[in-house]
């Protein structure tokens, strides 16, 4: 069997190659993925943490400065100088103080007043006005203060500070401030050995710049963006925002709180630095990652190609094979299992060629036999038909059979229904199907030589057949086929029934003919007077009966040409014809015309040669006939003859040749005496 | 039945139907010399229902084959009118192959006078109503 090779819709080799490496790469990238994002999210937690603690150390600096000043300065508010009523003592401990720190130290009352301010040269005037802002917050709660950025009145400039209250007898009665010096708090930022591009910022409760590493005292009192000190933001991110400054750098930002004051810290690095920190690592073990997959799939791709080529040469070599095409030899494959298969496929394709080139030759042997036996089947002088057994189903017939059985052939029933059954009775019953020869062949294995049976064709018509059957067995002896060999014996039956026939009319006639010449021997026997008359006159009209059989055996018993029966009869005399002279056609009489008047003819000569015109040596006869309206006229004239002696006696010649004409030729016969001769003219029908 | 050769043919008219005018001739001899009437001979079938019509016999005798006709209507023509009749043929096959002459008697050819005689007298002397 051979299936046509062809590409199918189904997954190719190349596919499931393709499966296979990502099913071994797939999950091995996946853990790759999972591993570089969990170092990237560790370097980006590592880089975040390194910022907040930063920004923890610059924190803690600055709450120990103001922690110094808030210290010295409530030790200034414990100084009984301010108890005096001239606080001039206290305005140069105070200066002291001041100076030591970088700063000035302002003193209000109740009313919020000045009454010293280390800022101004001593004994100068003092501001009038009262002082708005965080010291009436100091002289409400009673309790220090870390300021945010306000305006200073002295030096003009943005400033934050620390207050005490001076509390006496558990009142506040009078509050000191000393601002910040935005040096110092400059110097702790600057302190910070911050990375390249980075910068810490510190800001009050109201986002306002106190300072800025990098600026320095020149950003104070500028607002920052909102999301520098944003708490919501902070808490989400891990201490870590990201946001875009007024200067339009990206940056990450830290975020801390101070103890003292609403104070914020913040320290930025740029984006870039910040992300690259533990982005290039990553990239590195993608692109390392990418460059080996790359790697994995030239590997694959080439171990691939060893596969998919031996296979698919395998596949066109197969392909032309069954196509018969060219024949080419498929290289070696590199692959073990490749080789073992294409050597199996060479064997089986060897075997293969073998097998198909006995095919076709055992293929070609059965078609030459089919063909032998096809001529042997259509030169037999038989239908022959092969039934095949037990269905009694026909495999095959010769035109004979077609000839003789009619078109389609049928036997018995033949197994098949809408087929009109052929076999019959001589009633015209079909035969059943058990009792048709081929059938019993069939069914019974019986040998059936020569059977009579009558076989109705499908027109109808009915022809008697002469059949022979015989079973075929095969090597175990089941019966598979059945012979059937069968000729049409209409024309034998009719040729018997013809020669059976002519048998029955050839006895009829001869007993007829028996009973005519005994018969004949009666009527002449009582008319003779002595036995030599009896015998000299039956042989004559024995040999005249003789003579008209003859002439009616020539022509096959059909009819007797008058000519040559005129002639016979009086053969003797014709020779000379100055005799006997005979006119007339050729007519052809019947049978019975024939003979009845052959013996007609035979008595008239007999008479002539006893009585008339053929005694003597000059007598001539005259013998002529015409034919008229399908009768014969014919006369018979005797002249120049002995003379007549009157009528003769009515003898028996006279009366069988009028009874004969009348009887047996259905006409008439009549006789005239003159003295040269008798003359008869008879007529009858033809 | 009888002692006496043809005492009953005696006076009796009998058609002889022949188609060979000498057969019919020694026909008519034999049965005029046993006394018996002759109607006929007559040659063919129309002539003997004829002459059946014309003075109908008391018996016949038959000829099969009339120039090749068979002599069935007389036969049946006889039947109808009860005519005893002896069928004097031949062809003993064409008389059997024939349903109404095969029930009848027959008389083979040829034949001598007294053989034609005694079957005439077995056929036609029997008592009345037989």
């Amino acid at each position: 069997m051979r299936h046509p090779v062809g590409p199918s819709r189904r997954l190719g080799l190349r596919a499931h190659l393709l499966a296979l490496v990502l099913a071994v790469v797939v999950p091995a990238l996946l853990f790759g993925v999972v591993a570089v994002t969990e170092v990237a999210r560790s370097h980006g937690e590592a880089s975040g943490a390194r910022l907040q603690s930063t920004a923890r150390t610059v924190a803690l600096a600055l709450d120990k400065e103001v922690e110094a000043y808030l210290t010295t300065l409530t030790a200034l508010a414990s100084s009984p100088f301010l108890d005096e009523p001239d606080l001039s003592a206290f305005d140069t401990q105070a200066r002291q103080v001041a100076q030591a720190l970088d700063t000035w130290i302002v003193a209000l009352d109740e009313s919020l007043h000045q009454i010293a301010n280390t800022a101004l040269p001593k004994g100068a005037p003092l501001p009038q006005a009262p002082s708005a802002g965080p010291a009436a917050q100091v002289f409400a709660t009673g309790r220090p203060l870390v300021s945010d950025v306000f305006m200073s009145r002295t030096k003009r400039q943005p400033i934050v500070a620390v207050l005490v209250p001076v509390v006496r007898n558990e009142k506040t009665v009078k509050v000191l401030a000393m601002p910040l010096s935005p040096g110092s708090l400059a110097r702790i930022l600057h302190g910070l050995e911050l990375s390249r591009g980075s910068f810490a910022v510190l800001i009050d409760s109201r986002r306002t710049i106190i300072t800025h590493s990098r600026d320095g005292p020149r950003s104070s009192g500028q607002p920052a963006p909102a999301w520098y000190a944003d708490p919501a933001a902070s808490a989400e991110s891990h201490g870590i925002v990201v946001g875009i400054t007024p200067e339009g750098e990206k940056v990450a930002l830290a975020l801390q709180r101070l103890s003292y004051g609403n104070w914020t810290v913040a320290v930025a690095e740029p984006l870039d630095a910040y992300e690259s920190s533990w982005q290039k690592p990553l990239v590195g073990l993608v692109l390392a990652g990418l460059v080996l997959l790359a790697l994995a799939a030239a590997a694959a791709l080439a171990l691939a190609r060893r596969v998919l080529r031996p296979v698919e040469a395998l596949a066109r070599h197969a392909r032309s094979v069954t196509a018969g095409g060219s024949v080419e030899t498929v290289p070696k494959a590199t692959i073990a299992e490749l080789e073992t298969l294409r050597k199996a496929l060479a064997e089986a394709e060897i075997a293969l060629r073998d097998q198909a080139e006995v095919e076709r030759t055992v293929a070609r042997a059965v078609q030459d036999n089919e063909i032998r036996l096809r001529a042997v089947l259509e030169q037999m002088p038989l239908g022959v038909a092969l039934v095949e057994a037990p269905s009694g189903r026909r495999l095959l017939c010769n035109a004979k059979a077609f000839e003789i059985l009619g078109d389609p052939p049928s036997f018995a029933n033949d197994g098949i229904e809408d087929v009109p059954v052929g076999a019959i009775h001589p009633d015209g019953t079909p035969y059943r199907r058990e009792e048709h020869p081929i059938m019993r062949a069939i069914l019974h294995g019986e040998t059936v030589d020569r059977e009579e049976m009558l076989h109705r064709r499908a027109d109808g018509t009915i022809t008697q057949l002469e059949i022979s059957a015989a079973p075929i067995r095969d090597v175990s002896g089941g019966i598979v086929l059945a012979v059937g060999t069968f000729s049409s014996i209409d024309a034998r039956k009719e040729a018997e029934e013809q020669h059976r026939l002519l048998t029955a009319e050839l006895s009829h006639r001869v007993k007829n003919t028996l009973a005519v010449v005994q018969a004949l021997m009666v009527q002449t026997l009582v008319r003779s007077r002595s036995l030599a008359e009896f015998r000299s006159v039956y042989e004559g009209r024995l040999h005249a009966l003789a003579r008209a059989h003859d002439l009616l055996l020539r022509s096959e018993w059909r009819h007797i040409d008058l000519v040559a029966l005129v002639q016979n009869e009086l053969a003797l005399f014709t020779r000379n014809a100055s005799r006997v002279e005979i006119t007339g056609e050729s007519v052809l009489l019947g049978p019975r015309q024939g003979l009845a008047l052959g013996l007609v003819l035979h008595e008239l000569v007999s008479n002539a040669v006893r009585h008339g015109a053929l005694v003597g040596a000059t007598g001539r006869i005259e013998i002529t006939w015409t034919k008229e309206d399908g009768h014969l006229r014919l006369r018979w004239r005797e002249l120049e003859g002995p003379p007549v002696p009157g009528s003769p006696a009515e003898g028996f010649g006279l009366e069988l040749i009028r009874r004969s004409t009348s009887y047996d030729l259905g006409g008439k016969a009549e006789c005239t005496f003159a003295s040269e001769g008798v003359t008869w003219d008879m007529m009858f029908p033809l | 039945m009888t002692s006496e050769p043809g005492s009953c043919l005696r006076g009796k008219r009998i058609l002889v139907v022949e188609d060979e005018l000498l057969i019919a001739m020694t026909i008519e001899q034999i049965l005029l010399d046993h006394g018996c009437e002759v109607l006929g001979p007559a040659p063919s079938v129309g002539a003997a229902l004829r002459l059946i019509d014309r003075q109908p016999p008391e018996a016949a005798l038959l000829d099969v084959n009339l120039s090749g006709h068979l002599s069935t209507p007389i036969a049946e023509e006889l039947a109808r009118r009860a005519i005893p009749y002896l069928l004097v043929t031949g062809y003993v096959e064409l008389v059997l192959a024939d349903p109404v002459l095969k029930r009848a008697p027959y008389l083979a050819k040829p034949f001598t006078p007294a053989s034609l005689i005694h079957k005439m007298e077995q056929v036609f002397c029997r008592p009345a109503g037989e």
